[in-house]
């Protein structure tokens, strides 16, 4: 005969088995919780304290003083592409025409045509005349042919206000940074491709070498030491400009005030953060 | 309580457990310091080191052409945009020693090859009547496009290109070159070059070059040996203002 029989609402045997797990139950849920409560703790502790500071955790560069932007004039572009390539090169971005960090178009509108031709160093011409895919070219297409009106645009990541890039990344891959630049974390991306296919402007693009998405930082390794960024550097025209919209006197913030700047698709609500000079109705 | 609702509870419990214990151990200890982010990402990636250099980084280890650089039209035109390409051949040190693309004719059209969209304010050159499939480098100096190789004036944009020769002088000279470059400077074959609509200059350095020996031609440097300076410039005066064509 059983307790259960006995007294079949509740016997004492099972009400201390009961008890018993429960106390499993509560001990593993406080352990839980412990842990959570120890989470804040530790990143306060000192060493979290002086490893990430308010300012930011690049020693020797408060990223709280700084407010990044960047400039173009698109009437300086001369099209060599040195631009390309020294970003390439200064950011191991993969050597072939199709994965860039920065780019330049070229727009030609020819006699009695709305609409513009538009070509950029993956386009098989381009390719053909640069005739290594190690070595970018605009080829002389068009030759012969009437030309209405002619000009290139370099284009890069534009590091929005509100990035839909990040606001897409679902591992916290992708982030923006308090001095204004958006960036990956090539550890924690996954590979899904959701922030290329998010970016209205085409700036980022799959990295088959390191099977990460990636994008222009505004060579934020330069930036954060006071130099300028490959491309800027590399431009013999001046066409670039990247500047501190902090600083009143910088490149930039003496081009915005002393021009009237525009930016890509400014209906997408993005609010990208490089400003042109030279677009016109067509360049998106 | 019925047992297997038990079980269940317990489960559902375990899960929770595994989940925030896991959580604790698994997310970095820099994530959410700043945000939703690995707060030591920022500082990986700005301690990537720089390897595009300010032209000054230069200025000790290539003093020479480093000065030559600095005071030619092509200050504007940092080292690397011509000699950086070559790291991806495998050349190590700062300043590898060639420029790349190793083709001085593939290396400065980039920027000088007359294209469409280019904008007027920028140098540029038909290649092909201009350089006549000789590298750039064999005129120009390419750290100061201005002089030659050798440090003399190539053209000072006043000197050269605008001086003025005697036209007719030129026409009654040219007779000379008729047999072979046209009467009106359009070639009578494949062998001779055009000389109509070429760029006044060009047409001086070409026969100084002849006069020289810097170049050769059996044909040419015995014609260019017996012309003065001004036979020169006004044979070029009134080369270059032929149509091109003949037309
Ligand atoms: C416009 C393109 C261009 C720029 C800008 C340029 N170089 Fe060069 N450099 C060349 C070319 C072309 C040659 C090869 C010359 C030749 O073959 O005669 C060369 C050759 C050299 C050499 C080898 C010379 C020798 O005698 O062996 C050195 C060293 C050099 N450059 C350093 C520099 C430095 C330093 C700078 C910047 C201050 C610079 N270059 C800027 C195009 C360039
Ligand atoms: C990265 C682009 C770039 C490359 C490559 C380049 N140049 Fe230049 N070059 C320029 C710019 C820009 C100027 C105009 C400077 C100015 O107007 O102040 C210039 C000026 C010149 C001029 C003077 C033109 C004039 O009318 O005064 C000559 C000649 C010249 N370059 C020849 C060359 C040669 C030869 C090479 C190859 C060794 C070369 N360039 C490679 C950008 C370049
Ligand atoms: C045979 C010698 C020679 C060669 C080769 C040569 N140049 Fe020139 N280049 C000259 C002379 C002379 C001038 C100055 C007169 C003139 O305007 O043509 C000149 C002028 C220029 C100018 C200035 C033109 C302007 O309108 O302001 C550029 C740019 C230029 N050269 C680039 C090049 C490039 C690029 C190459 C190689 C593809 C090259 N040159 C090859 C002799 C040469
Ligand atoms: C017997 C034939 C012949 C006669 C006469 C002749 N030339 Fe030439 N000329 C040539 C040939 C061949 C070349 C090509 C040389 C070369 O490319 O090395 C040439 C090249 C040239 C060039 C260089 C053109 C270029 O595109 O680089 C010039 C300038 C020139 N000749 C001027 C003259 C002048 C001026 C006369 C008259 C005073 C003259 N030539 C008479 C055969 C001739």
């Amino acid at each position: 005969m059983s307790d259960d029989a006995k007294n079949p609402d509740l016997p004492r045997r099972s009400f201390i088995r009961l008890i018993g797990k429960w106390t499993v139950v509560a001990g593993a849920l406080s352990v839980g919780v412990e842990t959570m409560k120890h989470l804040p703790t530790a990143a306060a502790s000192e060493s979290i304290i002086s490893r990430y500071p308010p300012q930011g955790p690049v020693p020797g560069y408060n990223w709280l003083d700084h407010h990044w932007a960047f400039a173009v004039d698109a009437t300086r572009c001369i099209g060599c592409l040195r631009c390309v390539e020294a970003c390439k090169i200064e950011n191991d971005v993969p050597f072939n025409p199709y994965n860039t960090r920065t780019w330049v178009e070229r727009y030609v509108y020819l006699d009695g045509e709305k609409e513009p031709h538009v070509d950029s160093i993956d386009d098989p011409r381009d390719i053909a005349a640069a005739g290594t895919r190690m070595n970018y070219r605009f080829a002389d297409l068009y030759e012969g042919q009437k030309v209405d009106q002619a000009f290139f645009i370099p284009k890069l990541c534009n590091h929005c206000t509100n990035p839909t890039c990040v606001e897409v990344c679902p591992t916290g891959a992708s982030y923006q940074t308090p001095d204004g630049v958006v960036l990956i974390d090539k550890t924690y991306c996954i590979g899904c491709r959701y922030c290329v296919q998010a970016c209205p402007y085409g700036a980022r693009y799959f990295n088959e070498q390191t099977n990460t998405a990636d994008k222009c930082t505004w060579c934020y390794h330069r930036i954060t030491k006071g130099m300028k960024t490959a491309c800027v550097e590399a431009c013999p025209t001046h066409a670039r400009k990247i500047g501190d919209l902090k600083d009143p006197n910088s490149d930039v913030s003496v081009f915005i005030r002393e021009n009237r700047v525009q930016v890509l698709k400014p209906e997408m609500g993005n609010q990208p953060n490089v400003f042109y000079v030279g677009l016109n109705k067509d360049v998106c | 309580m019925p047992k297997h609702i038990v079980r269940l509870i317990m489960l559902l419990a375990a899960i929770v457990v595994v989940y925030f214990v896991g959580r604790a151990f698994l997310t970095p200890k820099s994530f959410y310091v700043y945000g939703h982010f690995r707060g030591a990402s920022p500082r990986e990636i700005a301690s990537i080191k720089p390897t595009f250099l300010d032209p000054t980084a230069f200025k000790e280890s290539e003093p020479a052409i480093y000065a030559t650089w600095s005071t030619g039209i092509h200050k504007v035109v940092p080292c690397q945009d011509c000699h950086v390409g070559a790291v991806h051949e495998g050349a190590k040190g700062p300043i590898p020693r060639g420029p790349f693309p190793k083709s001085s004719l593939e290396l400065c059209t980039q920027c000088h090859q007359k294209i469409v969209a280019r904008p007027g304010f920028q140098p540029q050159i038909n290649v092909a009547l201009h350089a006549h499939g000789l590298q750039c480098v064999t005129c120009h100096n390419p750290h100061s496009p201005t002089e030659t190789p050798f440090g003399k004036p190539l053209f000072t944009t006043s000197t050269l290109a605008s001086a003025q020769g005697n036209l007719a002088a030129g026409q009654k000279l040219s007779a000379q070159c008729a047999a072979c470059h046209g009467a009106k400077g359009v070639s009578t074959g494949p062998a001779f070059p055009n000389l109509a609509c070429q760029s006044k200059a060009y047409l001086v350095t070409a026969l100084t070059e002849f006069q020289k020996g810097t170049r050769s031609n059996p044909i040419m440097s015995g014609v260019a040996k017996g012309l003065s300076n001004a036979d020169k410039l006004n044979l070029a005066t009134y080369f270059s203002s032929q149509k091109c064509g003949g037309k």
